[in-house]
């Protein structure tokens, strides 16, 4: 639990020395982008934002910090199941979990999302504080 | 309209026709044609029977004239034989005297061996004496040109004692010695062979003539009797010198008369007898024959002509009746037909003709036949019934008490039966259909394939109407979260305006699908195609990007309005764009890094007369294969796997493009499919239309439903 960081906006710029985010969100859309990281900040956790799945490759492989992969699965250049297969693949030893958020709340899409390897998956508009509470529990688990 | 015409011609040239015609030639020839033979036979004979005639008349005259001479030819001979050249006037005149002499005898007298008169039977011998001896008859015996005992027939002469007009019959007459001692002469009138030639005569022109050998006519007997005339010349006379007798065609020397005639020459006398019957004689006996022969053969051939046409009438009745009988027959199984068809259920057979309609058959339950007559009876209708020549399909809005009925009908136009009975009369027979309840089911059809693409687009709407909302939740929990830490007004408000910019993004989405999920409105109006294709865009664009697909517009400058239902054409785009999207998706799954494209073009169709604008949907997913290419717009066709499509989206697209005057195609182009529709532009019509024709050929992709 790391409240301290709430106070500042910060969180949301994706700067690789920010050693302190362990969590990385993929989202195509930055209104929304934007809301999810303040509001888990006034919730106390830190976290590192991207707008596409290739930026997200790039966040991962230079911030050896991030532990947690928290993606929407409809995204313009790759859709949410394919980049975590990508990412699991590429960085077999960074041992990533993953959280996948959707707004399509279609059925197949989320089991194949759990199959791939995610930890839970949310429909949006998402249970936010339920989020929290995986994140947290992600964030509190071993890296 | 060349087809009656030809059809006249045809009929003109029928066997029937033909068979008249060999009749008529026939029956006209065969008389004709015998009419010449026989007259032609008859003038030849009759040529035959004049020259005949002329040589039997020829031959009993020759054998008259020679009976008629050989007598006083004896007569002469005797009185030769008895001559005593001693004798006085007085004895010689009294030896003359004890023959008794026929009538046509007009002198017998004596003359010396000078050619001094020394008695003639007519006066006792007086001292005067008559001079002969420059005369012919008298200078032949002279200068012994005639045998000793011959007979000489002078030329006709005027008697110098008798004054009358007399050939001389002349012997030589002997002395004691033999020698030439006188003439004895026998004047015979020429008038008794004239008169008896005459009687001979059976015509004006018929030629009776008595030639001597020297060329001189000693009597003849034509239209004037005449004597005397020279004709030793004549080419004629010299060929019937040649032979003893001989038939010929000559024009006399005389009198110019072209004629048929026989000469003989006498064994005895230094005689030639010719016999003429004029050419235009035998011609004119001929005439009657042959006036005779082409009245008989006219006559005939009328009669023959009057006994074809009535044979031929015969015949056309009874085939007419025959094929009236044949024509009623099929009149009453096209009538049960009619009837039969006129028992399916919303449709009517209607029997139009100059009267009006009358219906055939079952009467149709419900308002058709009295609305569909009411429509047959309009002068339009008629109008476009009297230029039929062929069948043509006609859709047509027939206005009812309750709602306008829709009828499809093929209207068929009845070839006049009896051609007789007045060509310019026309009758149609209309099949109508009511097209009300199927333009139901269509708009049935519709729904439910607005429906399926309504969830389609339903994810995605989801999507697009959950992100605002995602945001919006979001945006209102951290403006709660700030005002319960004191963030101050700021953040207040900068969350407030994220909240209203949302909800005015999700206003935008839903304000479409409330134009989407209306029930269509049958009112078509000018619409910009550019207007179509961004509502499409707004239900389909933002779902696209998500797949990672690029859709581009472009719109022609200055493009007119086309008459549509906006939010039907959009169904069609939606629906052709959709489809593009799912061929990419596939063929995604072959190439994982396709840049997916679909292109919209709007632009004016140059290829008519610029009265409709074409909208492209192109896409870059290969085409569609060529063997389904033709299937693609039949109901229930799909290549998308089970539960993916209906099946239904381009049969729809193609009715309601179909509705609105319009067509779709679909080709291969360089990348993959270019779905083009075809609309009319505004300006290329007045209004609603009301009626159309379209050609009774109707695409097979019809919506079967």
């Amino acid at each position: 639990m790391r409240t301290e960081g709430a106070q500042t906006l910060g969180a949301r710029r994706s700067f690789p020395e920010d050693a302190m985010s362990r969590l990385l969100i993929v989202d195509d859309e930055p209104e929304y982008l934007d809301e999810l990281v303040e509001a888990l900040a006034f919730g106390g956790i830190e976290s590192t934002s991207v707008r596409s799945a290739a930026a997200a490759i790039d966040a991962v492989r230079n911030d050896p910090e991030i532990a947690i992969v928290l993606t929407d699965l409809r995204m313009p250049d790759m859709d949410g199941v394919s980049l975590i297969t990508h990412l699991k693949k590429t960085f077999p030893a960074r041992n990533l979990a993953f959280v996948v958020m959707t707004g399509h709340a279609a059925e197949a899409d989320m089991a194949s999302a759990m199959a791939a390897g995610a930890v839970r998956c949310f429909p949006k508009p998402l249970a936010f504080d339920a989020l929290q509470t995986t994140i947290e529990k992600l964030e509190g688990a071993p890296a | 309209m060349n087809k009656p015409k030809e059809s006249r011609m045809a009929r003109l040239i029928n066997p029937v026709t033909l068979l008249f015609a060999a009749l008529v030639l026939l029956v006209g020839g065969l008389p004709l044609a015998s009419a010449v033979t026989l007259y032609t036979l008859y003038s030849q004979t009759q040529r035959h029977e004049a020259e005949a005639g002329a040589h039997r008349t020829a031959t009993l005259l020759l054998e008259s004239f020679e009976q008629t001479i050989g007598p006083i030819d004896s007569l002469l001979r005797n009185f030769a034989s008895n001559y005593n050249s001693t004798w006085n006037a007085d004895q010689t005149y009294n030896a003359l005297k004890e023959y008794s002499l026929p009538p046509t005898i007009v002198q017998f007298a004596v003359a010396d061996k000078t050619g001094m008169m020394v008695a003639s039977n007519l006066a006792p011998p007086q001292g005067d004496k008559v001079d002969l001896s420059d005369r012919e008859h008298i200078q032949v015996h002279m200068k012994k040109n005639v045998g000793q005992g011959d007979l000489f027939i002078s030329k006709p002469i005027l008697g110098r004692v008798s004054k009358n007009w007399t050939i001389q019959l002349t012997h030589a007459l002997p002395d004691a010695e033999g020698n030439f001692a006188g003439v004895v002469i026998m004047s015979y009138a020429i008038s008794d062979f004239i008169d008896f030639y005459k009687r001979l005569r059976v015509d004006e022109d018929m030629l009776v003539s008595l030639v001597g050998l020297d060329g001189v006519v000693r009597a003849r007997a034509g239209e004037k009797t005449s004597f005397g005339d020279d004709i030793s010349k004549s080419e004629t006379f010299q060929k019937a010198m040649l032979k003893k007798e001989s038939a010929y065609e000559f024009n006399s020397p005389i009198d110019g008369i072209a004629r048929i005639a026989y000469s003989i020459r006498s064994d005895r006398y230094p005689i030639l007898v010719v016999v003429g019957y004029s050419v235009n004689y035998v011609r004119a006996k001929t005439a009657a024959f042959r006036n005779a022969i082409w009245g008989t053969a006219l006559g005939l051939a009328v009669a023959l002509l009057i006994v074809g046409l009535l044979t031929v009438r015969y015949f056309g009745t009874l085939k007419r009746l025959e094929t009236q009988e044949m024509e009623a027959r099929a009149r009453q199984r096209e009538a049960s037909v009619l009837e039969a068809i006129s028992r399916v259920p919303g449709v009517s057979v209607m029997h139009l003709t100059e009267e009006g309609p009358s219906e055939i058959g079952v009467s149709a339950e419900g308002p058709l036949p009295a609305a569909l007559e009411n429509y047959l009876g309009t002068e339009s209708f008629k109008a476009l019934a009297g230029k039929l020549t062929e069948p043509v399909v006609r859709q047509a809005h027939l206005p009812n008490a309750d709602r306008d009925l829709e009828v499809e009908m093929v209207v068929v136009p009845l070839r006049a039966m009896e051609a007789a009975s007045g060509a310019a009369q026309k009758e149609v027979v209309v099949f109508a259909v009511d097209q009300t309840l199927r333009r139901m089911e269509e708009q049935k059809l519709y729904q439910i394939s607005k429906l399926a693409s309504l969830g389609e687009v339903a994810t995605g709407l989801a999507h697009e109407i959950n992100q605002p909302l995602g945001v919006i939740r979001l945006a209102a929990s951290n403006a709660l979260i700030g005002m319960k830490k004191g963030m101050g007004p700021a953040h207040l408000a900068l969350k407030l305006d994220r909240i209203i910019q949302q909800t005015v993004r999700m206003t935008g989405i839903i304000d479409h699908m409330r134009i989407f999920g209306r029930k269509s409105d049958e009112r078509v109006q000018p619409c910009k195609p550019s207007d179509a294709v961004e509502g499409a865009m707004q239900v389909v664009g933002a779902h696209f990007r998500l797949d990672n697909i690029g859709v581009d517009t472009r719109y022609e400058s200055g493009l007119p309005e086309v008459i549509c239902r906006q939010n039907q054409l959009e169904q069609v785009l939606i629906n052709l764009m959709q489809n593009a999207r799912d061929a990419i998706q596939e063929k995604r799954k072959r190439q994982p890094d396709l840049r997916g494209h679909i292109q919209v073009d709007a632009e004016v169709d140059r290829t008519g007369a610029g009265h409709f604008v074409k909208i492209k949907v192109s896409d870059n997913a290969g085409g569609i294969p060529p063997e389904v290419l033709d299937r693609i717009f039949q109901p229930f066709f799909t290549t998308k796997p089970p539960g993916k499509g209906t099946g239904l989206g381009l049969s729809v697209s193609f009715g309601i493009i179909r509705e609105h005057g319009g067509d779709i195609k679909v080709e291969n182009g360089p990348e993959g499919a270019i779905f083009t529709i075809r609309l009319p532009a505004s300006d290329a019509r007045s209004g609603t239309a009301v009626a159309t024709t379209t050609p009774s050929a109707v695409p097979s992709v019809l919506p079967a439903a």
